[in-house]
């Protein structure tokens, strides 16, 4: 009885309810390997992807004391696809949290050594897309997407709506409406990063 | 003999970790920096010093943070107009004067980075001037046994984490508080002004209190004093991070703490002397380098206001500051590479 009674005391009660999530990167309805060519439906132009990596925070609920939580998602690390939470948050946020930005420097996910922090100014990389873009006649061009900022008027952060735990990111939607010939290279807050966050946000919302 | 060394050893364990204490004057402001999330304490503290001083954050292991903040200028590096750092790359502005960052809201003459730990990242990353990485600095420490050990002693983990290795940086840089000048004693009712050093004060107060308020000697936010830019360096200052055309000439207003020590002024250091940067503000003030609002008319100060403006800001020089031996050169980093 006694053990019992230690054990109780050592594992708190919880009732936190754990939610699955995963955040599987996809091309349509395929799952999205690195370094292959996709073809598009709007445009005669194929694109290859090399690095894809972000971060998602789930938010605690409002009554809630506790920090969010956050994940950071790499295309060449299948595990970090899967995420279990160990909290009732309803809300995600495409990015880090404004919060958390501004409060030093952070373990696990966080931490810079991940490369998803800027040197030359405060602020995670939400988005870290890297690939090239092939036309149909055999030309190239590279394209480099690192999106962040947080502060007004280019904040970047972009809300989702928690009602599926699919949250698999569709990157044919992100170049229906971001064309690399274009626009390349957007590596630092602005205009144009608020846009390629827009085009971001696109696909998670479209066919789960 | 045996329960002896046991208790002995016991209150070395506690000794280890102690809580590091940072005084602060109780007519200072509250601390802006969360010590929640980062609480001092001085196996973290001596890490951090450590680091600071250790090149070995450099890409060819030249050049530490102390190489352009020494202690002994109040952490500036003084008498040089812009700073440099590896293989004898100049670097675009005065390297600006270390203490009482607690209280700061942004760091860098722009206002690029907002919190301390994360600051160190940019000198560390800059070709100009730690030319290194994160990667590298953390690979090294990694290999390092006695740093393992310090790790350890201040995290109770011997990895050396990007984390804990910002978090040292910062708790280090979090004890440098100069709060030991004359002023400050004048503050506690244990010194007086001269008639000259008070009527300077007196102008302090109506002229230069707005931007420069006391007791920090600035309200760390982003100004433009009417400084037109260097023809040759063209720094555009906070535009030169948000790309916003109304931020341009945008600096930080630094302290007025230490000036002695912490020549030559201004972020690009064009003024060797107090009394040129007077000049400036008395008649200097270009209506093109859109000064903000404190600054819209001339000061037209006369040569005795000068004379007492500069006689009380010479009394914000801290010497127990810049000569405390606990913020300097720390011995046991010779040991570290043994």
């Amino acid at each position: 009885m006694k053990q019992l009674l230690a054990l109780l005391l050592l594992f708190p009660a919880t009732n936190h309810a754990q939610q699955r999530f995963s955040f599987q990167p996809r091309w349509n309805q395929t799952v999205l390997k690195a370094g292959s060519y996709y073809p598009a439906a709007h445009t005669t132009d194929s694109f290859r992807i090399d690095v894809l990596r972000f971060y998602i925070s789930v938010l605690q609920p409002n009554n809630s004391n506790e920090d969010p939580e956050h994940v950071l998602i790499d295309l060449s690390e299948p595990g970090s696809q899967e995420y279990t939470s160990h909290n009732n948050g309803k809300h995600l946020l495409l990015g880090v949290d404004s919060l958390t930005q501004m409060s030093g420097a952070g373990g696990g996910a966080l931490d810079p050594i991940h490369g998803m922090y800027w040197t030359w100014q405060s602020g995670y990389i939400h988005l870290k897309l890297e690939g090239t873009v092939r036309s149909a006649d055999g030309r190239f061009k590279p394209f480099s997407y690192h999106i962040g900022g947080f502060e007004t008027p280019y904040n970047t952060l972009q809300t989702l709506n928690n009602d599926s735990s699919s949250l698999n990111p569709d990157l044919a939607v992100f170049f229906a409406h971001t064309d690399p010939w274009t626009q390349g290279d957007v590596m630092s807050p602005g205009l144009k990063a608020v846009t390629i966050a827009q085009a971001w946000k696109a696909c998670f919302v479209s066919k789960r | 003999m045996q329960r002896l060394i046991v208790v002995f050893l016991g209150l070395f364990a506690i000794a280890s970790y102690p809580i590091y204490d940072i005084v602060i004057p109780t007519y200072f402001p509250a601390l802006h920096y969360n010590l929640k999330r980062n609480p001092l304490n001085e196996e973290a503290v001596q890490l951090g010093r450590l680091l600071f001083y250790d090149p070995m954050l450099s890409a060819d292991s030249s050049t530490s943070c102390a190489s352009c903040h020494s202690s002994y200028n109040s952490f500036a590096h003084t008498d040089h107009k812009l700073s440099h750092g590896i293989k004898d790359q100049v670097g675009t502005r005065n390297a600006p004067a270390l203490f009482n960052l607690g209280w700061q809201t942004i760091f860098m003459w722009d206002g690029a980075h907002r919190n301390l730990d994360m600051q160190a990242l940019a000198p560390i990353n800059h070709p100009r001037e730690l030319g290194f990485s994160l990667a590298g600095v953390l690979g090294i420490l990694q290999g390092n046994l006695n740093y393992r050990g310090r790790f350890y002693r201040a995290f109770g983990d011997s990895n050396a984490t990007g984390e804990h290795m910002l978090k040292a940086l910062a708790q280090f840089q979090l004890t440098l508080i100069s709060a030991g000048s004359k002023y400050d004693r004048f503050r506690q009712g244990n010194a007086s002004f001269t008639e000259q050093e008070a009527k300077g004060y007196g102008l302090f107060q109506r002229h230069c209190n707005a931007c420069h308020k006391e007791p920090l000697f600035s309200n760390y936010q982003l100004a433009s004093n009417g400084l037109l830019p260097d023809t040759v360096l063209n720094d555009p200052g906070r535009m030169g991070i948000t790309g916003r055309e109304e931020d341009r000439y945008l600096f930080k207003t630094p302290s007025l703490r230490n000036l002695s020590y912490t020549f030559p002024y201004m972020h690009d250091g064009r003024f060797s002397k107090l009394a040129a940067v007077l000049n400036h503000y008395s008649t200097g003030i270009s209506p093109e380098a859109r000064p903000s609002l404190p600054l819209k008319g001339p000061l037209n100060l006369s040569g005795s206001e000068k004379a007492e403006l500069i006689s009380f800001l010479l009394t914000l020089n801290d010497s127990a500051f810049v000569f405390n031996k606990t913020h300097a050169y720390p011995m046991e980093l010779r040991q570290i590479w043994k």
